[in-house]
């Protein structure tokens, strides 16, 4: 059985962008197209309307063998146990994280920063808790590292997951312009 | 000699009312439990909801692991349905028996709709409710629904006795009102509702009764929710007079309470006279209710809001065979019912269990037999006998109406069918509505597992429940403060600052709560003078707060102002003679005060109301070495030992006491769990600059210790707390430090801090002298720094765990033995 390869992390932690590099490496994903890409992220979202059901229903993943699925912190949690998996999880400083979240939604949540620091906090240690307790491999994706020194953290992901694409073509993807909001509002 | 146990619940039953009616005759039947049996407090638990505590009570387990939250839950289809069997995740008493073997009847149990398959009859507690169709209870199609009795074949025959509020008439309601004529005249409703609690109780009596004569039985479990019901609509009218209350229905009203527990006394004797010698008897309630001036004058408009009515302390009794006459045991609480049921018939009790068995109450000791879980236990328990359907019928409205009647929940439809509120707003609306209401009802559910979270100590989890659920859209009050608190405790300090600033702009809580809020705050950020004004200020402004209070005698206590955190400590106390952590305040006070016959006296009385708090037998224990009293200090940290495994001061004490009574075999066994517990240890000298201080230097030395540090450089600018491993580094037995580097102590480490206390004024004029300044130079500013020093360092220390202090007054104190051992090396 082959294992579904699950991209996670906290929402603009750079998980769509993992998308677009394992879809480069020539990996299946898993998807239904619904939402288109919007001017936040250029690149599409590669999200499946079914994961945002997931907690009453994850027969989604019943065809996901040997594709790649994005499914946001916690949800991983709820995955089919029945099937085999390999997560890679995007990191990225949480305060970065808050940032482009206040920008995306166009808000201004200063005042509920630590608030939403907590959560996320919460959900990451849920989440690997999770993986923890259920022996299910996973690979830690610094986002700024994968920015910085692109080589050395597609080298790791190949070597997860197995991929026999050239580190060059994966590097392609690599679009510095999407690295925004990097530094504002500091 | 088989033995059978008949389990009584009354919810809501109160020793305070119960003492007062034995005391005039008026409930002999319990009195003759009382007084062949044992009776204890039976602690409740937070948040005191009743079908959240008898699932407790009939789990051995908390809230957050038996699954069972609040009044209400989703029915699965977008409706909501009074809360059922359905959410429980664990193993009841009922199952447990069932696998063993024995016969189990259950009737009435909160919350037991639909009923299971168990090795017995039960009942559920939907049975007696009245089928509502509109606004009109009709007897004819009273019928017993699917679900409300196993085996089915039972349902006919139970249904019979059933009685139906029409069947209650005036007479029957007369020994709870005496003037009812008068009232029923001017069509008091409230009459109506004596009909219904009379109604409901005498069908689960005639319930009870009927399957104890016919059916063999082990075990009989029956519960009655109407006292519960009596207290919260007529405890107001009780005497004493509240002030709210008119002469009008005090009159027509005051017995009523008083009826309701002569009532239930007129319950058990029939009950009594049904067993035979082999019947142990167990009546308990879920929590206690104030009858007294602890009745609140104002019912929070909160869900739930009724249960401020509820007192933290139940009733537990009982009598039977092995069990000891007379006497009063301690320290039960409403967790240990399961684990006690089990020890009746030598049963094994989950080490996942929340629950002690009480075992005090036996004539001969009794060894308890334990098992990982009764849920790995794959033998058959039942099951229920209706799968979920996910669908609310009319019976479970009827249900849903009592507690909506009862304020527990809200009623949206403002007692309109949800048919015709769809009829008026249009189906939309009513959708919406319903929705809403259903999300509001979830929230409710995930804030009670916060709460059943925090009542055992786990705050991290119960601020992740909490942090979901609060929304600023829609502020709560409730959910705010606990979410400042549970941030607090977890030391997310600038998480709980950001939302003190956002309940001061919403102005969502009185200034002084915030104050309050924030003064723990500024304990946690070591900002304790800051703290101790805020505290006294709204101590000032609300010095009838039990919580406040609470907080400022805890860090009155912190502070070391042993004085005045007494008198705050018996401030409480006189309005709440039951607060066993104000009694552990007040003698930590003492014991810090060397007043240690007094401390002695308060921290056994905490005990005694709640034996479970390690705390308390660590300050017994403490205050107990104090007094010379070694053996019997040993016994309370052994105490210590096993209620808290994880704290680490009751093994060093262990270790003292033994190498002092020259234990040396139970010395080498606390000593190696100490070295494993830690890094190692390190012994500390501090204090603030001073003539004793140096004193005490030399003193060590000339005893023979090797001191890291000079009296010259009371800086010891030689410390750089900023460089990794500086602590490894420090060579000698004792190390000085400033007071003001205290806090900076790396950890995993045991510390034993040796603290010279000494005021500011004197500390001040040595230091003077040191920096050859003129001796009568005054600098206030100066002064009050090193006072704030002294008073954040002790706060400091008194919140670590891996930390030990011994406060040195007199050089004298350089020859206590413990102080020896102390700093034995």
């Amino acid at each position: 059985m082959k294992d579904v390869v699950v991209v996670t992390g906290l929402p603009r932690s750079g998980t769509s962008l993992m998308m677009q590099i394992l879809e480069k490496a020539g990996l299946p994903i898993l998807q239904d197209g619904i939402r288109e890409s919007d001017i936040s992220n250029p690149q599409g979202y590669y999200e499946l309307e079914a994961v945002k059901g997931i907690v009453r229903d994850n027969s989604f993943l019943k065809n996901a063998e040997g594709k790649v699925v994005k499914i946001v912190t916690p949800l991983p949690i709820h995955v089919d146990m029945s099937k085999t998996y390999k997560m890679v999880f995007m990191r990225r400083d949480l305060e970065e994280i808050l940032r482009s979240q206040e920008k995306m939604l166009n808000k201004d949540q200063v005042s509920e920063r630590e608030k939403f620091r907590t959560i996320y906090e919460f959900h990451l240690k849920k989440t690997y808790r999770f993986f923890k307790e259920n022996n299910i491999p996973f690979i830690d994706i610094n986002y700024n590292e994968l920015m910085s020194d692109s080589t050395t953290s597609l080298e790791k992901l190949k070597g997860f997951l197995g991929i026999e694409k050239s580190t060059e073509e994966l590097l392609e993807v690599l679009n510095p312009e999407l690295y925004r909001n990097r530094n504002e509002g500091k | 000699m088989k033995r059978k146990v008949l389990l009584i619940g009354w919810d809501s039953a109160d020793w305070k009312m119960i003492d007062q009616l034995m005391d005039a005759g008026l409930m002999p039947a319990m009195k003759r439990v009382v007084d062949n049996g044992v009776r204890a407090r039976f602690a409740t638990l937070d948040p005191p909801l009743s079908p959240m505590l008898w699932t407790t009570m009939a789990t051995g387990k908390r809230p957050f692991k038996h699954g069972i939250l609040g009044f209400v839950e989703s029915d699965g289809s977008g409706g909501l349905r009074p809360i059922s069997s359905y959410g429980r995740k664990v193993n009841a008493f009922w199952n447990m028996f069932t696998k063993e073997g024995l016969k189990t009847n259950v009737v009435g149990w909160w919350p037991s709709n639909p009923v299971e398959s168990i090795n017995g009859v039960m009942v559920s507690n939907l049975f007696q409710q009245e089928k509502k169709k509109g606004k009109h209870l009709d007897m004819s199609e009273w019928t017993v629904e699917p679900g409300m009795v196993y085996p089915e074949e039972y349902a006919d025959q139970l249904g019979e006795l059933r009685i139906h509020l029409s069947e209650i008439f005036g007479a029957m309601v007369q020994p709870f009102v005496p003037k009812a004529k008068e009232l029923d005249e001017k069509k008091d409703m409230r009459l109506n509702l004596i009909s219904k609690f009379l109604a409901h109780s005498g069908t689960l009596h005639a319930v009870c009764t009927e399957l104890m004569e016919t059916t063999e039985w082990d075990v009989m479990a029956v519960y009655h929710d109407a006292l519960d019901h009596f207290s919260h609509t007529f405890m107001r009218y009780n005497p004493p007079k509240m002030n709210k209350v008119s002469d009008e229905d005090f009159h027509y009203f005051k017995d009523v309470v008083k009826g309701a527990y002569i009532y239930h006394d007129m319950m058990l004797e029939r009950l009594l006279n049904m067993i035979d010698e082999n019947t142990t008897v167990v009546i308990c309630s879920d929590h206690g209710f104030h009858s007294d001036h602890l009745r609140p004058e104002v019912i929070p408009k909160t869900p739930a809001g009724p249960a401020a009515e509820h007192s933290p302390y139940g009733i537990f009794a009982a009598m039977g065979p092995g069990i000891k006459k007379g006497e009063t045991i301690y320290g039960a609480k409403v967790l240990d019912l399961t684990p006690t049921l089990l020890t009746l018939f030598d049963l094994p009790v989950g080490k996942d269990m929340d629950g002690k068995p009480l075992l005090d109450m036996y004539e001969d000791p009794k060894e308890v037999k334990y098992i990982d879980s009764w849920e790995n236990d794959t033998r058959y328990g039942g099951e229920l006998v209706i799968k979920d359907t996910g669908s609310s019928s009319a019976d479970t409205e009827s249900a849903l109406q009592q507690l909506i009647d009862l304020g527990y929940i809200d009623d949206i439809n403002e007692g309109e069918g949800e048919a015709d509120a769809a009829d008026a707003e249009g189906p939309e609306d009513a959708k919406e509505k319903m929705k809403q209401r259903l999300r509001d009802t979830l929230r409710e559910s995930s804030y009670y597992l916060a709460k059943s979270y925090i009542s055992a100590g786990l705050y991290e989890e119960a601020l992740e429940v909490l942090l979901e659920i609060e929304n600023r859209e829609k502020p709560e009050q409730r959910y705010l403060i606990e979410i400042i608190k549970a941030a607090t405790k977890t030391k997310r300090y600038a998480l709980a600052e950001e939302y003190i600033k956002f309940v001061k702009t919403k102005k969502l809580l009185s200034p002084q709560y915030i104050d309050t809020l924030e003064a723990n705050v500024l304990v946690g950020l070591n900002r304790a003078g800051e703290a101790l004004s805020l505290l006294e200020k709204s101590f000032k402004v609300f010095p009838d707060s039990q919580e406040i209070a609470m907080d400022y005698g805890r860090l009155l206590n912190m502070l070391n102002q042993s004085v005045r955190a007494k008198e705050i400590y018996a401030h409480i106390l006189k309005e709440d003679p039951q607060n066993h952590l104000a009694y552990q305040g007040y003698g930590l006070a003492a014991l810090r005060n060397e007043e240690y016959e007094l401390a002695l006296e308060y921290l056994l009385k905490s005990i005694d109301l709640i034996y479970h708090n390690p705390k308390a037998h660590l300050l017994l224990g403490e205050t107990l070495v104090m007094m010379r009293e070694y053996e019997m200090a040993i016994s309370s940290f052994e105490v210590v030992e096993a209620l808290a495994p994880n704290l680490p001061k009751s093994y060093l004490w262990l270790y003292d006491l033994h190498t002092i009574l020259g234990n040396e075999e139970s010395a080498k066994k606390y000593k190696s769990i100490v070295d494993g517990l830690s890094k190692g240890e390190k012994i500390i000298l501090t204090g603030l600059p001073s003539e004793k201080l140096a004193q005490v230097m030399k003193n060590l030395r000339e005893m023979g210790y090797n001191i890291s540090g000079e009296e010259a450089d009371f800086n010891r600018k030689d410390i750089n707390v900023l460089e990794k491993g500086w602590m490894e580094e420090l060579k000698g037995d004792v190390i000085y430090m400033p007071t003001h580097l205290i806090p900076s102590l790396p950890p995993r480490f045991f510390y034993r801090i040796l603290y010279v206390n000494e005021n500011v004024e004197t500390a001040t004029a040595y230091l003077n002298k040191m920096n050859k300044i003129r001796q009568n130079t005054y600098n206030q500013e100066f002064l009050d720094g090193l006072k704030l020093q002294d008073r954040n360092v002790k706060v400091w220390i008194d919140q670590q765990p891996l930390l030990d202090v011994y406060y040195i007054d007199q050089l004298e104190n350089l020859d206590d033995v413990l102080l020896k051992q102390f700093i034995a090396i």
